[in-house]
């Protein structure tokens, strides 16, 4: 576990939130500054013990969408400018979502959004659909290879959709059932609206010394 | 962008400062009133249900030449839940996405949620609510998912093009028939699943509490459409008072009277241009946010009175 991944989502989450804002307003053409930037960026990657070439790997998912309009706004002004600002801004800040994720788990940044002010109710959602995903994914998929080793992929096309459909229909019925049950079990057990947390964080003073200095480093990086 | 085309999720970087702080400074308050509208003991059925959208856009639909097309879900859970949770759920689904699945930005995100979480549910609640008994009830299921793909399409466009990204007359009609294509794809999946939600059980959809009017149904229908179709071919031209003063030869006559504090999206102080685009962005984000939280609360305190 690298050192990052011992400091509170909080401090992670503003540092992290700083340096998209530096890479959001970086204007097209300021080579300079993105360059700036990445070094940032990687600097903590490194300190993170991340992984460089995973992470790079990973941030280029986020790749198709500025590409795409990247290469319209090429062809449409014919200036490449704005193009190489557009892919290097969105693949920037991917790189540090990646960097985020990789050092904190998703139940401690619900719960650093949850103290920087978002709706009970929301977070709750958020804890709630984390934890039934990978099962309800996993339901739906059994269904489809179930209808398919029933009655194949030849039949008429209206038949299809009528038996996709209604199969995404009894899906929702299963997990309209299954959250209720979830209920039912939460208030069996005193459910108080909120789930409880195995490791409660408290802000130390090495937390807000990560935000001022990575806070630091972007603005200084985007500061020319 | 999403691998599910018509589902635009607008990644970081790509939307101008001024337009991400703004639908980020107008989404928050609009999400803490659907969430205040939202009884907390339902966060578990709202979580599963999300689950279920994300299984939902696993499972295929064959659309003729070879493709396929899938449930993107904003309509459907709008007439099952209501447009204030499923607000929240399609809220939580975005926040899941852009973390965890690298598909949106987070400073993007507000611009997710607005395109999504609100304008593509009340674009479905809308026409929903008029048409949703009777014999105009597939009409109705179909109109809904229909113009709630159409519209969060539309509006992520918009907001693409307001960012200064550009696109030519050519470009606007290939991503409107793709969304087109789409939002029928979206149209027809959701009329076959409410069909089959209606004979397992008619009590898991939302009953609108108006009286069903097929006239006002058609006309909310319309205009979410015009509004849709209209602004995202209107986008693709340059502002209309500008080009009309352009072909006037107005420009050298132009007299400015009044001078705006952030005119052209600039803070007007000492600095380089980051600095004044910048704190411009900051500011409006302040003070949008001011103003919604304001508005906010003389509704409450108007409601409690």
């Amino acid at each position: 576990m690298g050192p990052l991944a011992r400091r509170d989502a909080r401090a992670k989450l503003a540092a992290a939130l700083v340096f998209l804002v530096c890479v959001g307003t970086t204007p097209a053409g300021n080579y300079q500054r993105m360059a700036a930037l990445a070094v940032v960026a990687i600097v903590w990657i490194a300190i993170a013990r991340a992984g460089l070439f995973r992470s790079l790997f990973k941030a280029s998912a986020i790749l198709p969408f500025p590409l795409s309009f990247g290469l319209i706004s090429w062809w449409v002004s014919a200036d490449p400018t704005l193009a190489v600002a557009l892919v290097v801004r969105s693949y920037l800040s991917a790189l540090v979502v990646v960097l985020l994720m990789s050092t904190t788990t998703l139940a401690d940044i619900f719960r650093g959004l949850q103290s920087f002010g978002a709706p009970a109710v929301l977070v709750l959602v958020l804890q709630s659909l984390t934890r039934y995903l990978q099962v309800v994914v996993d339901q739906g998929l059994r269904m489809r290879r179930a209808s398919i080793s029933r009655s194949g992929n030849a039949s008429r096309r209206h038949s299809l959709w009528q038996r996709a459909g209604g199969a995404l229909a009894v899906l929702f019925g299963k997990s309209y059932g299954r959250a209720e049950n979830v209920h039912r079990a939460m208030l069996a057990r005193g459910f108080q609206g909120t789930f409880i947390a195995l490791r409660p964080h408290a802000l130390e003073w090495r937390d807000f010394a990560l935000t001022a200095v990575a806070a630091a480093m972007s603005v200084g990086a985007a500061w020319r | 962008m999403s691998g599910r085309i018509g589902s635009v999720h607008i990644a970081d970087g790509i939307l101008s400062a001024p337009v991400w702080a703004a639908l980020d400074a107008a989404a928050i308050p609009a999400i803490g009133l659907a969430a205040r509208r939202t009884r907390v003991e339902h966060a578990p059925l709202l979580g599963v249900m999300g689950a279920f959208v994300f299984a939902a856009q696993r499972m295929n639909f064959p659309a003729g030449l070879g493709t396929s097309g899938h449930l993107l879900g904003g309509a459907l859970l709008a007439m099952t839940l209501g447009p204030g949770a499923a607000t929240i759920v399609l809220t939580a689904i975005l926040v899941l996405q852009t973390l965890v699945f690298q598909d949106g930005g987070i400073l993007a995100l507000g611009a997710n949620v607005f395109n999504m979480a609100l304008i593509g549910v009340w674009a479905a609640w809308i026409p929903y609510r008029f048409l949703a008994q009777g014999k105009w009830k597939n009409f109705g299921y179909f109109a809904a998912a229909f113009l709630s793909v159409l519209a969060s399409a539309a509006a992520a466009m918009i907001e693409v093009r307001v960012s200064g990204v550009a696109l030519n007359g050519a470009v606007v009609s290939i991503s409107a028939a793709v969304f087109v294509t789409t939002a029928i794809i979206e149209g027809l999946i959701t009329v076959a699943v409410m069909q089959t939600i209606e004979k397992m059980n008619p009590g898991w959809l939302q009953t609108p509490d108006t009286r069903p009017s097929r006239a006002m149904g058609l006309l909310a229908g319309a205009a979410v459409l015009l509004m849709a179709v209209g602004v995202l071919f209107i986008s693709g031209a340059p502002d209309g008072l500008e080009s009309l003063v352009a072909q006037l030869g107005l420009e050298s006559r132009e007299v400015v009277h009044f001078q705006a504090p952030m005119a052209e999206y600039e803070a007007r102080i000492a600095g380089g241009d980051w600095s004044r685009k910048a704190l411009a962005g900051l500011a409006g984000l302040g003070m949008i946010y001011i103003l919604c939280a304001g508005v906010g609360r003389l509704l409450v305190r108007h409601r409690s009175a």
